[in-house]
């Protein structure tokens, strides 16, 4: 019986226990031990807003050849990333450019053929999409710049429609019909809960939450002007006030932006925009000494003409041409300007310079608000000690009466560091640009950055990309076609 | 009669087999039955019952007549949270898992009816987990898991060959099936909001491993015993995913990636390996009715190092790194005899983790552990039943070091997880 009530005492004590079971204390929160976010913690080490000087655009086109070449790219690696970590909108071959070459097609990059400088292909715009090789990347493009962009389509434009230049690139970088679009004004400081719908490059930029910003705007805003032939503050150049107030917005948002969603001021180079010290803009006495003299019939502009735009060499071309002057702003026939004059020139230096003055200001602003750091990067003076040679036009290195040799080719393809498109780098220029960004960086914020510089000595560029060179055009010389002409008419296009 | 009692306690085991299971360091359940359980599974130089199919199969050698047994022990794992997402959340989260109870069922036939050769098969799921966490939604690991649930059943013959009065060696097959299951939410990069919920389901095809078994007992009151169950690659070759877009209509974002994909529904193959487990048992008994052992566990869980996703779709394919360590546990079991018909025990455990710092995430956070264990054991003629509990204590862990998460992306949260689990076990058993 003892016995009997002692395992019946144990077995009730025992089921006592197996049916209150033990509970679980909530943890203490240790995240207050944790060290505050810092650049390491940044969700992408580095993001790229800009124009087509930041994309890669070269020889009047986006393709993955200038792509992978473009400054951003070469300062990612540089920084240790690559193209799955930096990503970008490759764009295949034949490449996407100009949508001047006629109805419902799209130019691909130029090439030089041994005589003149003609688009690599020509892709009906209904299949352009085929060539968009990371259209459905579902995040944004760590290269995030679109060509043609404005300081103020860096901050408003999503699509082709909302930007100042109708440009169709926003269409494919944005990417607003593919992923949607929420549009969130950008007034009133840092967006709220920034989206990949909220569609604008500056939008994606604090979606993407970078460590690095490099902001390299505003020469669209000048230049455009100056292509027209007929630069006019006001009417095709963004006015110095406005930019300021533009640039103002952009910067103080992004900073605010990144610093409320990182938790840490963001590091920002703001490039100054370039002057029409490129090789797009041809001397006056340059452009004769090709032609082989003046020209008969005079210049639209009168004799004050100082540059004549590099299109103007297929104009001269055509024989129907014989018998005009040289015209002095956007004609039908070369699809863009052909020439300015001094007082010109003047207005797009000093509208330049003015931007210039507005982005010191605001950086100065912005650095003594504490929400970012940013940094200087004056190209248009690091483009300015470039040699003449480096900065003289492919074309004009050719000999004029007979088929280069390769030596030749190389040689000058070595030496000029422009695409074919006289405005933007080639492989070798966006090298030596990515060192500017990459000294400025360094110099900057030598706590954080010591990256090292690009080995521009090995990277090469192959002007007629690929293709055999032709036989000699008897009679024009070194030229355009009319369709490379037209393509570069709007080569921010 | 003892074909029908055999069948009927078999398909009963089987039928078990079909709900959930968790727990144990990395995701091994040693708790094959409840009377070892009550011991703190320091078992393997006993092994005198049906459960000797896990911890021993020499241990069939020693018992006597055939034996039919069913166990089921009752799993209440709790998991508690409490961290951030990434360095730049303003805000502190915590996380609770739900609470659920998970059968972990054993069904076992022994025959030693001749004295030289004994044997047996047991069907019992030495390896499981569930975790879900509670409002997996809004669960700040969701983009790691919010649902997680691994079962695998065993089914293993073996036989014993007595080689002396004192000496048994053994052998049989682990025959392995699994079953696993995990769902996450994919966030909107740069929102954070929910904007895919993906579910991975998958059975393998069936394994087979040895398994190896000793026991050397040199007089009535020393027992020896040592086990091995041979690791294994899970092969899963058909496992299906599908891609919900969390909101179909009105989330362009999720519908384009899903579309981009193909389509929701995809196919995918993976491997999940599990690792060997080996004990070394001794057992003494003290005086007439106190018998204790101990027992040493090692895990090879070095071979769980990852588990590969290879989806058809190229695009979706990814590797979960776990990156474990072998592990250890030391095990004591006390069993003392309080009359002829009851028998009370208990038992301990420190169970040493496999997962290392970088590994601890929604998945599974686990941590070293001490277990306390009681139990009882009743015999009533040809039936005995017994019940068991044991108290599972993980240390609390936190994934930081020196001011930094140990893992920090945008996926894994840091923070402390802690977690403590309630085993319940019966069990009943016939002696033919």
């Amino acid at each position: 019986m003892k016995k009997l009530i002692t395992s019946v005492t144990m077995l009730a004590l025992l089921l006592a226990l197996l049916l209150a079971g033990c509970s679980l204390d909530d943890p203490a929160d240790p995240t207050g031990t944790v060290n505050p976010p810092g650049p390491g913690d940044a969700s992408t080490p580095y993001v790229a807003i800009g124009n087509s000087l930041t994309a890669g655009y070269m020889e009047s086109g986006l393709m993955k050849a200038g792509q992978a070449n473009s400054f951003p790219m070469l300062l990612a690696t540089q920084m240790g990333l690559n193209k799955k970590t930096f990503t970008q909108p490759w764009v295949d071959a034949p490449g996407i450019g100009s949508t001047n070459v006629g109805e419902g097609q799209i130019a691909g990059v130029l090439h030089y053929t041994g005589t003149t400088i003609a688009p690599l292909g020509i892709t009906p715009g209904d299949q352009v999409m085929g060539l968009l090789l990371a259209v459905t990347q579902p995040t944004q493009y760590n290269n995030l710049a679109v060509p043609g962009a404005t300081v103020h389509d860096a901050m408003n434009a999503f699509d082709q429609g909302s930007s100042q230049g109708n440009v169709p690139f926003f269409n494919f970088i944005n990417r607003a019909s593919l992923f949607g679009n929420t549009i969130v004004p950008p007034s009133g400081g840092p967006p709220p809960t920034p989206g990949f719908a909220t569609q604008s490059m500056f939008m994606q930029t604090i979606s993407k939450g970078p460590a690095l910003v490099t902001v390299w705007i505003g020469n669209n805003d000048a230049l455009g002007g100056a292509f027209s032939g007929t630069p006019t503050v006001g009417v095709n150049m963004t006015p110095p006030a406005v930019f300021e107030g533009e640039f103002r917005a952009l910067l103080h948002s992004l900073a605010g932006g990144l610093v409320k969603r990182n938790g840490f001021p963001p590091k920002i180079v703001v490039a100054y925009t370039l002057g029409n010290d490129l090789p797009y803009f041809i001397p006056k006495a340059l452009f004769e000494q090709v032609i082989g003299g003046a020209w008969p019939w005079g210049y639209e502009d009168g004799a004050d003409v100082e540059l004549v735009n590099f299109p103007t060499l297929s104009w001269v071309r055509n024989t129907d041409n014989q018998g005009s002057p040289i015209p002095g702003a956007a004609s039908a026939t070369n699809g863009g300007a052909a020439t300015l004059t001094t007082t010109e020139v003047a207005i797009i230096v000093d509208t330049g310079a003015a931007y210039n003055a507005s982005m010191e200001t605001v950086v100065a602003e912005v650095n003594g608000s504490g929400m970012g750091k940013c940094a200087v990067f004056d190209v248009k003076e690091f483009v300015s000690n470039w040699t003449a040679a480096q900065k003289t036009h492919f074309l004009f290195m050719m000999p004029p009466d007979r088929l280069p040799t390769p030596e030749e080719i190389t040689g000058a393809a070595n030496m000029t560091l422009f695409s074919l498109d006289g405005i933007h780098p080639n492989n070798r220029g966006y090298g030596y640009i990515a060192n500017g960004f990459i000294e400025t960086i360094n110099a900057a914020w030598p706590e954080d950055y010591n990256i090292p510089e690009v080995n521009v000595d090995a990277l090469s560029w192959d002007p007629t990309y690929g293709v055999p060179i032709g036989k000699m055009d008897t009679g024009t010389g070194q030229g355009l076609t009319p369709e490379a002409a037209r393509a570069m008419g709007a080569i921010f296009r | 009669m003892q074909k029908r009692i055999i069948c009927t306690l078999l398909v009963t085991g089987l039928l078990i087999l079909s709900s959930g299971s968790a727990l144990a360091s990395g995701f091994s359940i040693y708790e094959a039955g409840s009377k070892a359980t009550a011991l703190g599974c320091a078992f393997t130089a006993t092994a005198d019952d049906g459960s000797a199919l896990f911890y021993n199969a020499a241990g069939l050698s020693f018992m006597t007549g055939s034996r039919a047994e069913v166990n089921a022990v009752f799993v209440a794992p709790q998991f508690k949270f409490s961290g951030k997402l990434n360095k730049s959340d303003p805000t502190t989260s915590t996380g609770e898992a739900e609470s659920k109870v998970y059968p972990v069922p054993g069904a076992y036939y022994t025959n030693n009816n001749n004295n030289k050769l004994a044997f047996g098969v047991g069907v019992y799921a030495p390896f499981g987990l569930g975790v879900v966490w509670q409002d997996g939604a809004e669960w700040v690991g969701r983009r790691i898991s919010h649902d997680v649930q691994i079962q695998t059943v065993y089914v293993t013959p073996a036989i014993s060959l007595k080689l002396s009065d004192s000496f048994a060696l053994a052998a049989g097959v682990d025959i392995a099936q699994q079953e696993l299951e995990l769902k996450k939410y994919t966030p909107e990069p740069a929102t954070g909001e929910n904007a895919i919920h993906s579910t991975i389901k998958g059975s393998s095809s069936i394994n087979l491993t040895p398994s190896l078994g000793l026991m050397f007992r040199p007089n009535e009151k020393l027992s020896i015993g040592a086990m091995y169950h041979f690791k294994k690659t899970m092969k899963f070759d058909d496992a299906d995913a599908t891609l919900d877009p969390v909101a179909p209509g009105d989330d362009p974002w999720g519908n384009t990636l899903v579309g981009g994909l193909g389509g929701s529904e995809q196919k995918l193959t993976s491997d999940l390996n599990l690792p060997d487990i080996m004990s070394l048992g001794i057992a003494y008994t003290f005086g007439e009715k106190f018998k204790a052992e101990f027992n040493y566990v090692r895990f090879g869980w070095s071979t769980f190092d990852k588990l590969a996703l290879n989806f058809e779709n190229d695009a979706l394919d990814q590797t979960i790194h776990f990156n474990y360590e072998d592990s250890w546990q030391l095990r004591f079991g006390f069993d003392y005899q309080a009359s002829e018909k009851l028998n009370l025990m208990a038992g301990y455990v420190y169970d040493k983790t496999p997962q290392p710092l970088v590994a601890v995430s929604p998945l599974l956070p686990d941590s070293d552990r001490n277990d306390y264990s009681i139990g009882a054991l009743y015999k009533a003629g040809k039936w005995d039943f017994n019940v068991s509990y044991m108290l599972v204590v993980g240390d609390e862990r936190t994934n930081i070091e020196d001011g930094e998460p140990v893992r920090n992306t945008t996926d894994y949260p840091f923070g402390t997880y802690s977690s403590l689990a309630n085993l319940f076990g019966v069990g009943v058993g016939y002696n033919f």
